[in-house]
């Protein structure tokens, strides 16, 4: 893997601070990634501290009582539920959840010539999701740049920018300074995922006007 | 106060008894609390997500591996996650978080900076070192649970420059941490 996530945001992962969309492309790229692993381990090392080395509250206590009660009572009424991952899927194991294990089963709707497109809900509460890309080969998105941040895993087949080649496994981290022209490098279709805090802007005004209505 | 050690721990894994436990959840019941309501939540939330922890803490403690970083960490991210899932999502899909796809990938992280040996207080003064402007942006971070862009508000600088602090102070703290082991 050559292209990871911004240390900013792996230590946002680590904080915890990252919307629901951008902790999981996040997480779907480490698990295949130890440089990001260590990255974020040592974000786990800080926050721990900082939890640890709180002396205002060195010597409160918690009724240990009352919570052994509360353990008592859910040992009677529940079981563990142990979450089943398929590792051998193309899908990285934290997206399975979401669209199963299998690429080919996405449903996808047209969005433009050679794109497709499929957006998948996360969360039941709140307007949170993902959006899948299928591109065709060669295939270019009109440039572009971001009015948040802009995360995209890549799942299969790969896409090249000014900023390098993104393959399988690899994330693009965007910005509100990123301007590109992401083009299909592969010769199979591209398929990514794609998590945004902000629309992107396109430099062209008609792309604009297309994006107002499909929204990415 | 009795110390929660490595070879607390060790024996909590093994034997899984009442006894140890209360040393675990003495020490770590209140740090997590604490750290509950300084990101945000009032009593009774920050009360029930500690009580979750520690019931995650019973219940998976097998699933701890020593080799993949300190004690205190792994409990650290079942109390963020579990913040994660009541107050910021507000979603019934429960955070999957790397530690539970390592669990069942089996990895070897291969981590040479977090071995277990004194990680904490390593840690601990790997951050007095930082410098403060950095510092600030961890804690509010981390503690105060501000995204990037509220980090920028709370300080009315811009996000760049929220984000090349955050870097600045990874880095710092890796070669601290290398400097503090040699």
């Amino acid at each position: 893997m050559k292209q990871h996530p911004d240390l900013s945001t792996l230590m946002s992962y680590s904080s915890g601070t990252l919307s629901l969309a951008f902790s999981t492309l996040v997480t779907s790229h480490i698990e295949n990634c130890d440089h990001c692993k260590e990255i974020v381990q040592i974000g786990n090392e800080l926050g721990a501290s900082m939890m640890e080395n709180d002396i205002e509250n060195k010597d409160k206590t918690e009724d240990f009582n009352e919570f052994l009660n509360k353990l008592n009572n859910k040992n009677n009424n529940s079981e563990i539920k142990e979450i089943d991952f398929d590792l051998n899927s193309e899908v990285p194991a934290s997206l399975q959840r979401y669209i199963g294990t299998d690429l080919d089963e996405i449903q996808w709707s047209f969005f433009a010539p050679g794109i497709q497109k499929s957006q998948v809900k996360i969360s039941d509460k709140s307007n949170c999701h993902l959006t899948f890309l299928k591109i065709k080969p060669n295939k270019k998105i009109p440039e572009h740049g971001h009015k948040g941040g802009e995360l995209t895993l890549v799942l299969k087949g790969a896409f090249e920018d000014a900023n390098g080649t993104y393959a399988a496994g690899d994330i693009a981290d965007h910005d509100t300074s990123t301007h590109h022209e992401p083009v299909v490098s592969s010769k199979e279709d591209c398929i990514c995922v794609i998590a945004t805090d902000g629309p992107m802007v396109f430099k062209s005004m008609i792309a604009n006007m297309y994006q107002s209505i499909v929204r990415i | 106060m009795l110390e929660v050690n490595k070879d607390l721990v060790k024996k909590f894994q093994a034997e899984k008894n009442t006894k140890d436990f209360e040393v675990i959840f003495n020490y770590f019941a209140p740090r997590i609390k604490s750290l509950l309501m300084k990101s945000g939540a009032d009593g009774a939330q920050a009360e029930d997500i500690m009580h979750d922890t520690m019931i995650n803490i019973w219940e998976k403690i097998h699933m701890y591996n020593p080799d993949k970083g300190s004690f205190s960490s792994w409990v650290y991210t079942i109390a963020r996650n579990n913040r994660i899932d009541l107050l910021r999502k507000k979603s019934s899909q429960p955070y999957t978080d790397i530690s539970e796809v390592e669990i069942a990938s089996d990895n070897e992280s291969g981590l040479e900076i977090v071995e277990q040996k004194s990680i904490s207080a390593r840690v601990k003064k790997a951050i007095e070192l930082l410098p403060l402007k950095q510092r600030k942006v961890i804690e509010l971070s981390f503690v105060n649970d501000l995204t990037q862009e509220e980090i920028a508000g709370e300080l009315n600088i811009p996000i760049g420059t929220v984000k090349s602090r955050m870097r600045l102070a990874y880095q710092k703290m890796k070669h601290n941490l290398k400097e503090l082991q040699a």
